[in-house]
């Protein structure tokens, strides 16, 4: 039989099947069920965090920097955000929706089923990079809404303690991700001497090494940042981020080229979506060259945006 | 079903089947289907101020099909294959015939267009299944009508390599 044929012949056969009326009732059935169960107890089974679900995560935090803790503020703000955002793919999804179904959820779930193995399993899961960062970020910002600060710090010490950290990327992400949670503390715990010690500044680029240093710096670690900062300006080790051209001494001279970073490397480096990014360029906060939709943005200018939030949330401003 | 939605039960018992009869042409786990085919119909529901406006629903429904079959693999990659007997898909009708051993051997294909790459496996089911024209696969895939070709053309290439390696007749 020809290949056509076959494919064919699967279609008549996948058309013969569900055609049964009694069975499409059925499952109607318990579409319906689940739709009440869901109206009688007022939130809908928590969804499983997708990558629409960790795009929102950013999102929300973002959100949050600005509107401190007033959620009513925070969510106007995000569902804003997001209508135009999904506008593309799906309807746009409206403030009680993401009230009710992805926020209340979220925190029944970590305050309820999230016992300790729990929250070990969830802490792998976010190093594992099954869930993410900006999942981790979006539950501590849930549990932080819903004013429990200490499950939050539980789960900030979990991720610390089951963290394998083997890179200087790995470290950095770690720390930039507690730092946006605001868990100093568990920052503290992290930064040992001897991770500090173990930090390879031989074979890192000065883009990733400078990103480190602005998030050392804004968790409060400033002389792990200047022992750090002293290795690595004397280390003179070949840059990989220069090609792999020796230099030694300091590794930005006066000269040096500046370094400029697509709206993509910015999202990453801040953890947030393309979009968040685009909307801090519009509004001034992040200085960016070039016109419309191809913007470059200078490494020294996300650093100083970083520093100037967590300054700003280290003096309450 | 909280407040009633008029029009919705119609409009689910005519699309979800052919939900599944789509998304069978891409995953070869009952209980994968059986989830996105619910949450699909979930989201229709949810959106249905909107959706039943649609000229064209079943554009949006694949597409949207796609989103949440991609949401219930991964949540199969973390959560694993439950040996629950609760969890298992409801394959048999009321006869107690099971849909899928019955038309083993004309399916049989279908595990061939699952190995292929999800957006050629995409467009031979819209086209294949749903006999749908080039523009409105290119338009569910959110690709050009070149795409779709293109998608097609190695789809096809595609498969008789891998019937010939599986030493399956042409």
């Amino acid at each position: 039989m020809s290949l056509e044929d076959q494919l064919r012949e699967a279609a008549a056969a996948v058309n013969e099947m569900w055609t049964d009326p009694d069975a499409a009732q059925a499952r109607l059935a318990r579409l319906q069920s689940r739709l009440t169960e869901e109206a009688t107890t007022g939130a809908a089974a928590v969804p499983l965090p997708g990558k629409t679900s960790q795009r929102y995560a950013a999102l929300l935090f973002d959100v949050l920097q600005k509107a401190e803790t007033d959620t009513a503020e925070v969510l106007e703000t995000l569902a804003e955000l997001v209508s135009s955002d999904l506008a593309r793919s799906e309807p746009p999804i409206d403030l009680a929706d993401i009230n009710d179904r992805l926020l209340e959820p979220l925190v029944n779930v970590v305050e309820e089923v999230l016992d300790d193995a729990g929250m070990v399993t969830f802490a792998r899961g976010i190093v594992d990079d099954t869930w993410g960062y900006g999942v981790f970020i979006w539950v501590l910002a849930g549990l932080r809404l819903a004013g429990s600060e200490q499950s939050a710090r539980r789960l900030a010490h979990s991720l610390v303690r089951h963290a394998d950290l083997y890179t200087v990327h790995d470290i950095t992400a770690l720390l930039h991700t507690l730092c946006l949670s605001a868990q100093f503390e568990a920052i503290r715990t992290l930064l040992t001497p001897e991770l500090i010690d173990d930090i390879d500044v031989v074979n890192v680029s000065t883009p990733t090494f400078d990103h480190l240093i602005h998030v050392l710096q804004a968790a409060g670690a400033t002389s792990q940042a200047r022992t750090l900062k002293a290795r690595f300006d004397s280390s003179g080790a070949p840059d990989p981020g220069t090609h792999g051209q020796p230099t030694s001494g300091n590794r930005r001279r006066p000269g040096d080229k500046e370094h400029w970073l697509t709206i993509a490397e910015v999202a990453d480096r801040l953890q947030m979506t393309p979009m968040s990014v685009y909307q801090l360029v519009d509004s001034g906060e992040l200085p960016a060259v070039g016109a419309d939709r191809s913007l470059r943005v200078s490494e020294q200018a996300v650093g100083d945006y970083l520093s100037s939030i967590f300054n700003g949330r280290a003096t309450g401003s | 079903m909280q407040p009633e939605a008029e029009g919705f039960s119609d409009f689910f018992l005519h699309w979800e089947p052919q939900v599944r009869r789509y998304l069978i042409w891409l995953e070869g786990d009952r209980a994968v289907i059986d989830d996105a085919a619910q949450e699909t119909m979930i989201s229709a529901y949810r959106y249905w101020e909107k959706v039943k406006d649609l000229e064209k629903p079943s554009a949006w429904l694949f597409k949207v099909a796609g989103q949440r079959l991609s949401d219930a693999q991964e949540a199969r990659g973390r959560a694993g294959v439950s040996t629950d007997p609760q969890d298992l898909p409801d394959t048999a009708s009321p006869g107690g015939v099971d849909e899928y051993a019955l038309r083993d051997d004309r399916l049989a294909i279908l595990d061939a267009v699952r190995k292929l790459p999800p957006q050629q496996a995409a467009a031979i089911a819209l086209q294949m299944q749903h006999d749908l024209p080039l523009d409105e696969i290119a338009d569910i895939m959110s690709v050009s009508t070149g795409s779709v070709k293109t998608h097609l053309h190695h789809a096809r290439k595609a498969l008789k390599s891998l019937l010939v390696a599986d030493g399956g007749e042409l």
